[in-house]
């Protein structure tokens, strides 16, 4: 049915190496204490991971209609950060 | 050209409405946490320091740890949805079992986790927590509601999984008829998806 959409084992091996690199890499940048870059730092990378999850290991194509719910979704809710950090 | 363009559009929208059921669930439950991730920032913009120092109380190490573990229970569940689509059902039982066994590791290292903050007397309600003040009152009870909506996660998703391993046991899943260990995959990346959310808030800054 859907042949095209198989991801080979290894590849999903090669995904989970990717993210834990991903996690050490983030924990290695947050001891450094670079203020307040180090907190856009760690969020960016833990995006990225949410993102790799959910394309590799969920199968949700980034193109389609879920994503761009999703995409409006966290938009949505950086800008309510933005504001509560700095107009709040 | 524009023929195979419609093709393609009708294909894809067949696939979609096929999963749309637990795609509706899954975007539920990102809104769920994603309404906790705000309260975080809030709580965190109006108590920098405090939310400081209680991070402080927190162990990396074991964060890192529960990190690779969940990350390495979705790997099972991915070789197991590889498995019984080439009909494999030995291969299949037995990533399946690793990965319940792999998510129970998950639960073990976060209740040595909880153990060692309620020891020390940080927990929601507790004295020591009334008498640091505010922020950490607020930081553990988020810490704790947050960490523990996602273990509850993991054992709805462990109940899940023992059923989909009894219906491969039984053959009523199989190479041919997989897509019950697919959606139950799906919720069980779902639960690595908020942890990796989750992981950098409390540990990381």
């Amino acid at each position: 049915m859907d042949k095209q959409n198989t991801i080979s084992a290894k590849s999903y091996t090669l995904v989970f190496i990717g993210l834990v690199l991903l996690t050490l890499i983030s924990t290695g940048l947050s001891s450094l204490n670079l203020g307040y870059i180090s907190t856009i730092i760690a969020f960016g990378l833990a995006i990225v991971s949410a993102l790799v999850v959910l394309s590799k290991f969920m199968n949700v194509k980034l193109d389609g209609s879920f994503a761009r719910l999703l995409l409006a979704g966290i938009l949505a809710l950086a800008l309510l950060i933005f504001f509560v950090g700095f107009v709040g | 050209m524009s023929q195979s363009l419609s093709m393609a559009g009708n294909l894809s929208e067949k696939k979609e409405s096929t999963l749309s059921g637990i795609w509706l669930f899954i975007f539920i439950e990102l809104l769920l946490f994603a309404g906790l991730f705000l309260l975080y920032g809030v709580y965190r913009y109006k108590n920098p320091v405090a939310f400081d120092l209680a991070a402080g109380e927190l162990s990396i190490t074991s964060g890192v740890l529960n990190t690779i573990i969940i990350l390495g229970a979705s790997l099972g569940m991915a070789y197991s949805s590889v498995a019984i689509r080439k009909g494999n059902k030995m291969a299949t039982l037995f990533w399946l079992l690793t990965t319940l066994f792999i998510g129970f590791m998950f639960l073990v290292n976060r209740y040595f986790e909880w153990k060692g903050r309620i020891d020390f007397g940080f927990f929601p309600g507790s004295e020591e927590l009334a008498r640091l003040g505010h922020g950490d009152v607020l930081f553990f009870g988020l810490y704790f509601f947050m960490t523990g909506l996602h273990a509850i996660h993991l054992l709805v998703g462990f109940i899940g999984l023992i059923y989909v391993t009894s219906r491969v046991n039984n053959n009523s899943l199989n190479g041919g008829n997989y897509a019950l260990l697919e959606k139950t995959g799906s919720y069980w990346h779902l639960a690595t998806l908020i942890w990796v959310l989750i992981f950098p808030l409390f540990y990381l800054l």
